[in-house]
């Protein structure tokens, strides 16, 4: 009885329909009240529903708890630490305030919501193998490439670094945990939320607009549509939250020493990518709220009719969806630096040069957004600049990738799995890149944009890149989070397969552009067939190539032989304490005496505990 | 010694890349040029290909060599060097390439100049209206010496220049034409402009690019040929004759 | 070891002279701006870009809507009383009423906001200048009811005395989030009242 009265999950099941159902009435109330035509309006009452029922469901599963008991002047005990920490599987599924709880939360809901985006692509892959329309419509064809699209995108793809850096940063800059450990549980439990209306859309027609949900097709839509706005603005709510909480931790938690040049450069990195994520997200949202409110209210904001103007959706959207391209790839960066520079034995090469090209790639990633519509015919005069401010974002990232090589160059290369899958990332990435280098070119763009030349080039920066960066991360600090080594030769298999499959993948579709073949299309003219059988031929062995590392992940967590508190020999504050590492991180406060990448330097260390008890140095030792 | 092995390398990167790069011009399979302007963006994406073929050569030799030569032995606890960095090689390799990006705008730019021939278009050429729908095309041919409307069909004349102009009735629409190698989008509310100037005879797809709603798939003359036509590229005195045909027609219906 | 874990952290924030919460409120306020930034983004296309006329056929009433401008910008001022009334035993009397002050001019604005909708002869259906129109002072509205609503807590906790001169930062956070609603509202007055197509 008492488990519905507790923020649980349990709770929410009767909080959410509460809240929905309240707000169903006040609507209808007010439509009586105030004799709108029809008063029944099915679908403003599912959307107030859907709005409300996600208030109802923070709620429920505790959100709101102590910020209401704090607000209206109750008590509260400052040593409360109930909801910190994990005792068993159980408080995974509770509100927890604990980072490192909230980090695999995170990790572990993206990676499902990863999973199930790519089984809407295998599907259509399946469709694609040949010429002619196979087992599904038109009509399904479009629903499963924009589920796949924007799973990936809000709910794997930009969430999955929050998981990550929400698990190391706090332990990397020797804090006892975010600076708001509250918003943070809030932030993840957002997420679900995002997860399963986004999913949930399916039960109401769908989207089946893209990703882009360009209007005025997405005024087309069944009520799916008015779903995926909800879901990505509440997505975009969760990543805002955690960016605030990170550039706040980040800026004011550090320990005593550790200045911002001592700082690893996976802060840096997600210093940068906050910074995009608190300025642009809030712009999705806008666009989000003035397509929703023509799509449920009758408003014409980008509707023909009314003096509406479609463009005026692409330039909001791609303010945000292009910064959302770095914020999707910087945390990536950060986490190559910190595996290059631990099993390549050797200092990070140019640390200044990564730490500013971040924040320089942040800047200029806020004046291009631009460079989605040269084929939209948005004002002439904006191409050039567009054009130009695009390719200089060439030399910030080259610089990372050429100071990547200098690390490695000199270094003593452990070929452990998680280096692996960051030398194929450089691999990988120099293709993505090159190729956008080719489509800032805007008379280049304008001869193949909207085809699969595109979707090679992303599927280059965001699988080879971003997805690539992921496993490397989740390798690396495998050992810290449960406290276990994984399989490496499972890892090794798991590396070759996925690299190999993925260009096979993605590598032909560069062809299959330059010659004619738009992307989003069921079916295509007869010369694409045999690219068309080998790419979904390598996407389904790319598919399986997760489930070795799902296997690896799984069993290694409860089988894997002890990892110690620092197998790699890093140097960073997270390698300092036992793994897993403690629930408030530290036993005593950390001192951070250098940088964090004094490889190849004898006996030195990035920091130290003033007050070591003999017990500690042990741990703290290699 | 080190410095010089990377020069070494560097070098047999370029030659490696330079390679890649012929692979890749000589296994492309671009549909065939059939305008004036395909010739330079071809000769630009050729351009690309040798240098990002370059790039990818001299990063990915010096890694692989890095990899092989400095890989670590079974129980090796050894650090590599303390070395944080080289500036006059951090701005070397941050000068090259905002040279190398502002040489690409710099010629990208000019080619934009160049492709652009709705000028010319308007002084002695064709000027034509595309109004895309859900799911097709409608071609209204604003010389008035011809004054087609609403044609199903797009017939132009070869080695003149055509300036379009696109609109869409309902939603965002691309016009295509691979061959041509020009691609302009139709947005819903605005007119958008293009132009090109055929110098091939003979039969194109027109594509649409964007995706448009359950139809997209076959708004496509290489997919469904009966729902969009192909573009026929005629001479001056076929134009001729299927512009007297079709207003004969149009004044008989 | 994990019993002992579970006591107090032994590790609070390092950097105590920058107040986290403050920081964090201040970067969430960017954020909304960024918010205001692509309703603001839309107008900017309708104008500049489309060269759409503003307010066109409409009428949009400029004084007694910059009378209420001023309402707003004087409970900014009263927001600001109520934190230099603050004293170090947290006697709530003063704090109240200057949080009261602030509330009542508050709803006078969302009042006379209201009051100018129902009279305003067009809705946000009629064209874009409407949609525009009214979720850009919509969007500000939804920030002073919120505003109200955080006032209304601060009540509360000023009746129970937890405002103190040395703990108070709830009601710092409060008034810097009151503020921000101002200064949005002064942008909005000039780029959405004052600057009509001439």
């Amino acid at each position: 009885m008492t488990a519905v009265l507790r923020p649980t999950l349990a709770r929410c099941l009767w909080t959410t329909p509460l809240f929905a159902a309240l707000a169903v009435f006040v609507t209808f109330a007010a439509r009586a009240i105030f004799n709108m035509d029809p008063v029944m309006q099915e679908n403003t009452f599912l959307t107030v529903a859907y709005i409300f029922g996600s208030v109802g469901f923070i709620v429920g599963i505790g959100g709101m708890d102590y910020w209401w008991t704090w607000i209206t002047g109750g008590e509260l005990d400052p040593n409360d630490h109930s909801q910190h920490g994990a005792k068993s599987w159980r408080d995974y599924f509770k509100f927890n305030t604990d980072h490192k709880v909230i980090g695999i939360q995170y990790i572990i809901f993206t990676f499902i919501m990863y999973l199930v985006g790519g089984m809407f692509a295998e599907v259509f892959r399946a469709e694609l193998a040949k010429p002619g329309m196979q087992s599904i419509t038109n009509g399904t064809y479009n629903e499963l490439i924009s589920s796949h699209g924007t799973i990936m995108i809000f709910t794997f793809m930009v969430p999955v670094f929050a998981g990550i850096g929400n698990y190391v940063i706090p332990l990397m800059i020797g804090a006892d945990d975010m600076a708001f450990p509250r918003l943070n549980a809030v932030s993840f439990w957002l997420l679900p939320l995002a997860g399963l209306i986004l999913l949930s859309a399916w039960a109401y027609g769908s989207y089946d607009t893209g990703w882009t949900a360009y209007p005025t097709l997405q005024d087309q839509s069944p009520f799916g549509q008015t779903l995926f706005q909800i879901g990505v603005i509440i997505a975009g709510s969760s990543s805002i939250a955690t960016a605030v909480n990170f550039l706040v931790t980040i800026v004011a938690m550090r320990a005593p020493g550790m200045t911002l040049f001592r700082m690893p450069l996976l802060c840096w990195a997600n210093l940068a990518t906050s910074a995009l994520v608190v300025a642009a997200t809030p712009f999705v949202a806008g666009a989000m709220f003035m397509a929703m409110f023509d799509r449920e209210m009758g408003t014409h904001f980008f509707t023909t009719d009314g003096g509406g103007t479609a463009l005026a959706y692409q330039h909001i959207f791609w303010f945000y969806s292009h910064p959302a391209v770095y914020i999707m790839v910087l945390p990536g960066f950060g986490i190559i630096s910190e595996v290059i520079a631990t099993h390549a034995r050797k200092p990070v090469f140019g640390y200044r040069a990564v730490a500013f090209s971040s924040a320089g790639i942040a800047v200029l990633g806020f004046s291009v957004w631009a460079h989605h519509m040269f084929a939209s015919g948005m004002q002439s005069w904006l191409r050039v600049p567009i054009m130009f401010a695009t390719l200089l974002i060439a030399v910030p990232t080259g610089i990372k990738i050429f100071s990547w090589v200098g690390t490695l160059w000199g270094g003593v290369v452990r070929l452990t799995t998680a280096n692996l899958f960051a030398l194929g990332f450089i691999v990988a990435f120099v293709i993505g890149g090159l190729s956008g280098v080719m489509l800032a070119s805007v008379p280049f763009d304008l001869s193949i944009t909207n085809s699969y030349f595109i979707v090679a080039h992303f599927h280059y920066v965001l699988f080879g890149g971003s997805v690539l960066t992921v496993f490397a991360g989740l390798y690396h600090w495998f050992p810290k989070v449960t406290g276990r080594m994984y399989d490496e030769k499972l890892g090794k298999w798991h590396f070759w397969i996925t690299f190999i499959a993925l260009n096979g993948t993605f590598f032909p579709m560069h062809y299959q552009g330059l010659e004619g073949m738009p992307r989003r299309v069921a079916d295509y003219a007869p010369q694409f067939g045999w690219s068309n059988t080998v790419i979904t031929i390598s996407a389904f062995i790319l598919g399986a190539s997760t489930l070795i590392f799902v296997y690896n992940m799984v069993h290694s967590a409860r089988h894997g032989k002890p990892a110690g508190a620092n197998p790699w020999g890093s140097l960073t504050l997270e390698w300092m304490v036992s793994s897993p590492p403690p629930t408030f991180n530290f036993p005593t406060t950390p001192r951070v005496i250098g940088g964090p990448y004094r490889y190849g330097e004898e006996g030195v260390k990035h920091a130290i505990f003033p007050d070591e008890q003999p017990a500690e140095t042990e741990k703290v030792g290699a | 010694m080190k410095s010089l092995s990377v020069l070494t390398l560097s070098i047999l990167g370029t030659v490696v890349g330079a390679v890649i790069g012929v692979i890749l011009i000589l296994t492309r399979t671009l549909p065939e040029e059939a305008s004036a302007q395909a010739g330079g963006i071809d000769d630009l994406y050729s351009a690309f290909l040798w240098f990002s073929g370059i790039i990818f050569g001299i990063v990915t030799l010096i890694l692989l060599v890095a990899v092989i030569r400095f890989r670590a032995r079974p129980n090796d606890t050894r650090d590599g060097s303390n070395l944080h960095g080289i500036t006059w090689l951090e701005i070397v390799w941050t000068v090259i390439p905002f040279i190398l990006v502002l040489a690409v705008a710099f010629v990208s730019w000019n080619l934009l100049n160049a492709n652009n021939v709705s000028g010319a278009a308007e002084k002695s050429g064709q000027r034509i209206h595309i109004s895309a729908y859900q799911f097709g095309w409608k071609y209204t041919y604003l010389n008035e010496d011809i004054g087609i409307k609403d044609s199903q069909e797009l017939v132009v004349p070869v080695d003149v220049p055509i300036a379009f102009d696109i609109t869409t009735v309902d939603v965002m629409h691309s016009f295509w034409v691979p061959a041509w190698r020009m691609q302009m989008g139709a947005t819903p509310a605005q007119t958008n402009y293009a132009s090109a100037t055929p110098t091939k005879i003979g039969e194109f797809d027109i594509v649409c690019a964007f995706l448009c709603g359950v139809g997209h798939t076959q708004m496509n003359s290489a997919v469904d040929s009966n729902l969009v036509s192909k573009v026929k590229v005629v001479s001056q005195a076929d134009f001729d004759k299927w512009v007297a045909e079709t207003k004969s027609e149009a004044a008989a219906s | 070891m994990a019993a002992a874990d579970m006591s107090t952290p032994k590790i609070q924030p390092y950097r105590t002279n920058l107040n986290v919460c403050v920081m964090g409120l201040i970067i969430f306020l960017i954020s909304e701006l960024a918010l205001f930034g692509a309703f603001f983004m839309y107008y900017a296309n309708l104008r500049l870009a489309r060269g759409v006329e503003w307010p066109g056929e409409f009428d949009i009433p400029f004084e007694p809507t910059s009378i209420n401008t001023l309402i707003l910008v004087l409970s900014s001022f009263t927001c600001e009383f109520a934190l230099l009334s603050l004293d170090k035993k947290g006697k709530g009397g003063p704090v109240f009423a200057w949080l009261f002050a602030t509330f009542v001019l508050g709803a006078v604005f969302l009042g006379l906001q209201v009051h100018e909708y129902m009279t305003i002869g067009f809705t946000p259906q009629t064209t874009s200048v409407g949609a525009i129109f009214f979720s850009l002072t919509g969007l500000h509205g939804l920030h002073v009811f919120v505003g109200l609503l955080l006032l209304g807590l601060g009540m509360i906790r000023a009746v129970r005395g937890r405002w103190t001169k040395d703990s108070h930062v709830g009601l710092l956070g409060i008034s810097v989030y009151w503020h921000f609603v101002d200064i949005v509202w002064v942008i909005l007055f000039t780029v959405v009242y004052c600057l009509p197509s001439s």
